[in-house]
């Protein structure tokens, strides 16, 4: 286990060295200048002089002078649109916001996912399994930006519960958290309930039962752990669709500063040092969850090291 | 047929000539409510959107999608005819004839999309698993490492990347179609490759390929008629399910606003465009939002529904606990 950790975490700097190139192939491929102004024509030796204040002159600075910043000093830069602002200082503005957001979303969707996919496990065909299954096509097909208005419409427009476009208190994170939260909670749902219902089939259920056991307590205590696993492997790609996801939300709900409205406006604008902030920091994000989900994978069923040493 | 060693096979034909897998594949689909179910539902929102295509892309008619003034600016629906059935914009344009357009387009975008992802797909997959050796791990360390990046990043990148270049070969409406399609699925390849992949794997080690290896029929022959029918259902599974995942890509840029060019709509720019004055908390004009919200959820809806259904005929093990 512990070659395949050290293995993982070589491979770290050279994705994020991939990552880092392509990204840097795109932008560069991409045409249009940070610096120049759709409104008004500029002098060519102002561009060049813009251009170099911000190391942006030749393309290789991109690969000789930004890589070495950012491994020695984690510095990405001046942001080329945002005068005045380094990609650092931005990107630390937004991380909180959009990592709030999304852990929320996370942590909704993995409670409620889990409980709704294992009640609806155990109570197998009932009303709750059907609601269920309904209700997960639902989080599958409906956007974010779609039930996120239908928030906003009920719950700011109509019901006056909450405010809009604030940041700060649990209160202003409750609906965005709850629209990020439901295509990953469908996800899981599912999950949930496939592997509960092939747990709940095993050998050592039944024994569990005839002993005489309660049927929630062999659920809670034999079942639950085992069936976590294709849920724990979910949470990587999870992760990854609820960073992403906040763009959208973030725009329904009008959050100022995260992640996402960087990204976006960063993107129109050929921001490029932006975007490969941006993208490093949304990268290196995704690998650790990744990561991390590898090693919580051998601590939740502890026999699956003892299969790779076998193997 | 007589072999080398002179000895006959004794073969008795069979009472009933048994259908063919494609047959069999084919009735088990028709049989299946969901299929009837969701394919109806798709039906009826698809053909209408196509069928008035005609009037909505004319500029001359009063159903023109980009017609200003058709009605009166910020109608409610209902008032204003059939034209007026989703009531109109800020603009006075019809709610209706652009969701008709903007659902041509979503549909176009998101079925070009899957059908290149699915090429792709199973093209890369196929490749790895049967040629095997270096080119399968060269193959997978790229699926890999994709799979580690933010891909909707990557669809967004991809599409700022190649837009100018497609510009020089066709009109910039048409460049900005392409982009979007060839952009979402460059980048959705990858589950189907991983799964094209493991199943020509288990394919490949079972006795009946073993058995025209013996036979020895060369191996465009045993990967033709012997692998290629097998794929059938995993990859119709996974191509039904990626429509509506290109379709919600689709809409996601496009709500960004880094997708299809205005005028021209798709349900994810209504569903942009109307943000402001539908979910304004004082008047709020719901329509302007909420019919292409209907559609493309609805759509999205069917499809998934459409993809579980399939599921269940082509994967028959997984019946025991359906998802």
């Amino acid at each position: 286990m512990k070659k395949v950790l050290l293995y993982r975490l070589l491979q770290f700097p050279l994705v994020l060295a991939v990552i880092y190139l392509l990204t840097f192939l795109l932008i560069w491929v991409a045409p249009g200048s940070p610096f120049a102004s759709e409104s008004r024509a500029m002098n060519p030796e102002a561009l060049q002089q813009l251009a170099q204040r911000f190391n942006a002159d030749s393309s290789w600075r991109f690969l000789t002078y930004y890589p070495v910043r950012i491994v020695t000093e984690f510095d990405f830069g001046p942001s080329m649109v945002k005068r005045g602002f380094s990609v650092k200082e931005l990107i630390f503005s937004g991380l909180p916001i959009s990592m709030t957001l999304g852990l929320a979303a996370l942590g909704i969707a993995v409670v409620v996912g889990m409980l709704v996919g294992t009640l609806s496990a155990v109570k197998r065909d009932g009303i709750l399994d059907y609601a269920g299954m309904t209700l997960t096509l639902f989080g599958i097909s409906v956007p974010a930006f779609v039930t996120g208005a239908v928030l906003v419409l009920i719950f700011v427009a109509w019901l006056e519960w909450f405010p809009i476009g604030q940041w700060g208190s649990i209160k202003d994170i409750i609906l965005p958290a709850i629209a990020l939260s439901l295509a990953p909670m469908a996800y899981i749902v599912r999950l949930q309930r496939v592997s509960m219902l092939d747990v709940l089939g095993a050998d050592y259920v039944r024994t569990a039962r005839a002993k005489g056991l309660s049927k929630s307590r062999v659920v809670i205590k034999h079942c639950l752990r085992n069936a976590f696993l294709p849920v724990l492997s979910y949470l990587g790609p999870a992760a990854a669709t609820t960073l992403t996801g906040s763009f959208v939300v973030e725009q329904v709900f009008s959050i100022q500063g995260g992640l996402g409205r960087h990204f976006v406006e960063a993107v129109t604008g050929r921001d490029q040092t932006m975007v490969l902030g941006l993208v490093l920091v949304y990268s290196t994000i995704l690998l650790a969850m990744n990561l991390l989900v590898d090693v919580l994978y051998t601590v939740v069923d502890p026999r699956i090291d003892l299969e790779k040493k076998g193997a | 047929m007589s072999t080398a060693a002179g000895h006959v096979a004794t073969y008795a034909p069979p009472l009933r000539k048994p259908r063919s897998p494609a047959m069999d594949a084919l009735v088990k689909v028709i049989r299946q409510p969901r299929v009837w179910l969701a394919g109806s539902i798709f039906l009826a929102i698809a053909l209408p959107c196509l069928l008035t295509l005609p009037w909505t892309m004319n500029p001359a008619s009063s159903w023109y999608y980009d017609a200003q003034y058709a009605l009166t600016p910020r109608t409610p629906p209902g008032e204003g005819g059939l034209l007026g059935l989703f009531g109109s914009d800020m603009l006075g344009r019809s709610i209706l004839t652009r969701s008709l357009v903007g659902g041509v387009i979503s549909l176009a975008v998101g079925l070009a999309a899957a059908v290149l992802s699915v090429v792709l797909g199973v093209s890369i997959g196929l490749l790895a698993g049967f040629k095997g050796g270096w080119i399968d791990s060269l193959l997978m360390r790229c699926v890999d490492i994709m799979y580690g990046l933010p891909y909707v990043l990557m669809i967004i990148m991809l599409k700022l990347a190649l837009e100018p270049a497609l510009s020089k070969f066709f009109s910039p409406m048409i460049a900005n179609l392409v982009v979007l399609f060839l952009a979402i699925g460059l980048v959705s390849w990858l589950t189907l490759a991983r799964v094209v992949r493991g199943q020509v794997l288990s394919l490949r080690s079972q006795p009946f390929i073993e058995a025209c290896r013996a036979v020895g029929l060369p191996g465009w022959v045993i990967f033709l008629r012997h692998i290629l029918p097998n794929l059938v259902g995993p990859v119709t599974v996974y191509a039904t399910l990626t429509v509506p995942q290109a379709i919600l890509q689709e809409a996601f840029l496009s709500f960004l606003g880094i997708g299809i060019r205005p005028p021209l709509p798709t349900w994810g720019s209504l569903a942009s465009e109307n943000r402001t004055a539908a979910l304004n908390v004082i008047d709020p004009e719901w329509w302007t939002l909420a019919f292409p919200c209907i559609l493309l959820a609805l759509t999205l809806l069917t499809l998934n529904f459409l993809g579980d259904g399939l599921r269940d005929v082509f994967d028959p093990k997984r019946e025991g606990n359906k998802l």
